[in-house]
């Protein structure tokens, strides 16, 4: 066996050499083999990292909590997610009598798929622009975010189905508020990107992080969009059902809503499919906002070879684990919002302040004024929001509308 | 008799589309249509035969025919589905498998911004209103189509009347004029062609090669070439959403 590839001195396409050498082992074209190996990789890293995630999520309530969480599977409860995962594959799978049988099915099918093929386009480690081997499924794709969009808002369909299909009205109410809510959040989510797009000249991922990475720690996109980079976490937060998000699984009011129905395996896709929309938002904002793999001293643009590679997967996978515990550790910090509440931030709160910065990027960029603007207009906006929306009511009508609830409680 | 002679490949199938789509539309009770389903099968069959025109590599011409056969019958199945909520999702996959046709053509942006608005957005609107309608289950009007006769007729009609432009300008082995969207992404054999072909002004920006099938060349395109009428159709947005919110009834003190 020729293991030569592989001890190329000082070459920064060690992992493509691999790549092709494995490709060759089991005879498949490269063309087709790179793909299929880094789809397998990703796949193989987000079913085991998503039972993991769990665990981290129950360990961290427990934290917060003041319990000790999981800890009769393995060390510590490590095993928990193995223990949880076959009792997944192993419970009576359920399909009630009453449902539309091909939609039930299909519902969370979509919603693992959908996820899943938002992945391709997002950067999974050190990317380049020019000659070399980037850590992304489908490199080098011109509309990229766009692509990301447009796979995602796919996802609420299976929660809609899901509901729908389940002929319950409890699941039916869980579809009706995910579409609304998904659907208006899509909005922000879209208009904060587009000031980065318009910072970097592009929406491809890779030429984000390589505008960001050219200009050194003071380049990350966070410093000149903080605006952009809220409206982005919690929209994002929003279209994948998290806490304070979490409408459509509301359980005070829906039981389990839209998956009330599911058990087994079908409910572990949907719970597989809202993880890895963690994992695609926690990426996001890594790649969008705080540089990708760039860290500086550590992985600059200019480190080359293997220990490079090495440096740069692992500060992307810092960033994202940080972004997840942010969001793992918000869902034990905020009460579940009320629908009207919810709807009204993303209408009348978000999306008038994303409309708002893209202007001003829009102005700056036109004008060729300094970025130093960038952080001043966005710190303007949200001080101009917050003073907009702080309404001090005079204590006699507040007074009487606490009268009026008490009696609409009444019936 | 002497046109139909000729024209009978063009004729046949659009007799036999009607005939099983008319068949289909619901009605009544539920009945056997497996024969209505093969003659469809037959028609679409019979078109794909006629315009099959293998040219390029075969995975292209696979995807082609992939996409566009799931976008027909998809859209059959639309129309002809008992079940609103099934129709509404007939429209998401016809929507998915033209998103896959431009893709074909090098259209990236339109594809997905296609699957955005329409599949990410409108379609889910509909679900939503379906579901809110349909909580006493199928009613009457679901189960019947109101003249599916006429309809179908029409529809098909205007279906003919299409192919039958589209097919001889095929056999002349001259370019359809360029229209509508498939001029902002010229396709790379039609870059060099001079720009009297069609109406509207040669896009002078979109046509470089670097540029062709990104986003910087449709930009440049629309906001260069295209800037009138983008500000005219944005206007017009504009203008039908103030208008919606006009329209709107007001919300009386606390309700809705």
């Amino acid at each position: 066996m020729n293991f030569s590839p592989l001890l190329a001195e000082g070459s920064s396409d060690a992992v493509e050499n691999l790549l092709h050498w494995l490709c060759g082992l089991v005879g498949i074209p490269v063309q087709v083999g790179v793909p299929l190996i880094l789809i397998l990789a990703t796949l193989g890293t987000i079913l085991g990292a998503c039972s993991y995630a769990i665990w981290l999520e129950r360990k961290l309530a427990a934290w917060i909590q003041d319990r000790v969480g999981p800890n009769r599977v393995g060390w510590a409860g490590l095993l928990q997610p193995i223990a949880d995962g076959a009792k997944f594959l192993l419970k009576e799978d359920i399909i009630p009598a009453h449902v539309d049988k091909f939609l039930f099915v299909i519902a969370p099918t979509i919603s693992v798929f959908t996820t899943m093929l938002a992945l391709s386009v997002v950067p999974l480690g050190p990317t380049t622009l020019g000659e070399g081997f980037s850590f992304i499924i489908a490199p080098k794709i011109d509309i990229g975010i766009v692509f990301l969009f447009s796979v995602t808002s796919l996802a609420v369909y299976g929660i809609i189905l899901g509901g729908w299909s389940s002929n319950n009205k409890y699941s039916a109410l869980g579809g009706l508020r995910s579409s609304a809510q998904v659907v208006s959040y899509e909005i922000p989510l879209g208009m904060s990107v587009i000031g980065i797009a318009l910072m970097a000249g592009s929406l491809n991922l890779e030429t984000v992080i390589d505008a960001q990475a050219k200009s050194g720690l003071f380049g990350w996109n966070i410093w000149y969009q903080p605006l952009a980079a809220l409206i982005f976490f919690l929209a994002a937060l929003a279209e994948s059902n998290r806490l304070p998000f979490d409408l459509p699984e509301c359980e005070q009011e829906l039981i389990g809503g839209y998956h009330t129905e599911y058990s087994a395996l079908k409910f572990g896709m949907f719970f597989l499919g809202e993880y890895t929309h963690v994992f695609t938002v926690s990426f996001l904002c890594s790649v969008l906002f705080l540089g990708g793999w760039h860290f500086p001293y550590i992985a600059e643009l200019e480190s080359v070879g293997i220990l490079a590679t090495v440096l740069k997967i692992g500060v992307l996978l810092t960033k994202v684990l940080a972004v997840i515990v942010v969001i793992m550790l918000l869902r034990w910090c905020l009460p579940r919002f009320r629908f009207d509440q919810l709807m009204g931030l993303c209408w009348k709160a978000m999306i008038p302040l994303s409309l708002g910065n893209m202007v001003c990027v829009m102005i700056v960029r036109e004008f060729e004024l300094s970025w130093f603007w960038l952080p001043v207009s966005s710190f303007a906006l949200f001080c101009t929001a917050g003073v907009l929306g702080f309404k001090p009511a005079p204590v006699t009508a507040r007074r009487s509308r606490s009268v009026e609830q008490l009696i609409a409680g009444h019936h | 008799m002497q046109w139909l002679k000729e024209h009978w490949l063009l004729v046949l199938p659009m007799v036999l589309g009607a005939f099983a789509v008319a068949r289909l539309m619901p009605k009544g009770e539920p009945r056997s249509s497996l024969v209505a389903r093969l003659v469809g099968l037959c028609a679409v069959g019979i078109v794909g035969g006629t315009l099959l025109q293998p040219a390029g590599s075969v995975l292209n011409d696979a995807l082609f025919f992939l996409f566009s056969g799931v976008a027909v019958l998809g859209a059959i199945l639309m129309i002809t589905h008992r079940n609103p909520a099934y129709s509404a999702l007939w429209f998401a996959v016809v929507t998915l498998a033209v998103s896959g046709l431009f893709l074909l053509q090098s259209a990236p942006f339109l594809a997905s911004a296609t699957v955005i608005v329409y599949a990410g957005a409108i379609i889910v609107t509909f679900l939503f209103v379906l579901m809110l309608a349909q909580q006493a289950g199928i009613t009457n009007y679901d189960q019947n189509s109101r003249q599916p006769g006429v309809a179908t007729f029409t529809g098909f009609v205007l279906l003919g009347a299409l192919l039958f432009v589209l097919v001889p300008s095929k056999e002349q082995a001259a370019p359809a004029p360029i229209t509508g969207f498939v001029s902002l992404v010229p396709k790379a054999s039609q870059v060099a062609q001079p720009p009297h072909q069609s109406g509207i002004p040669q896009s002078t920006s979109a046509t470089t090669a670097e540029n062709f099938g990104t986003m910087r060349g449709l930009g440049r395109s629309l906001f260069g070439d295209y800037l009138f009428a983008v500000e005219l159709a944005g206007t017009l947005l504009l203008v039908a959403s103030i208008g919606a919110i006009v329209i709107a009834p007001k919300r009386s003190s606390g309700k809705l």
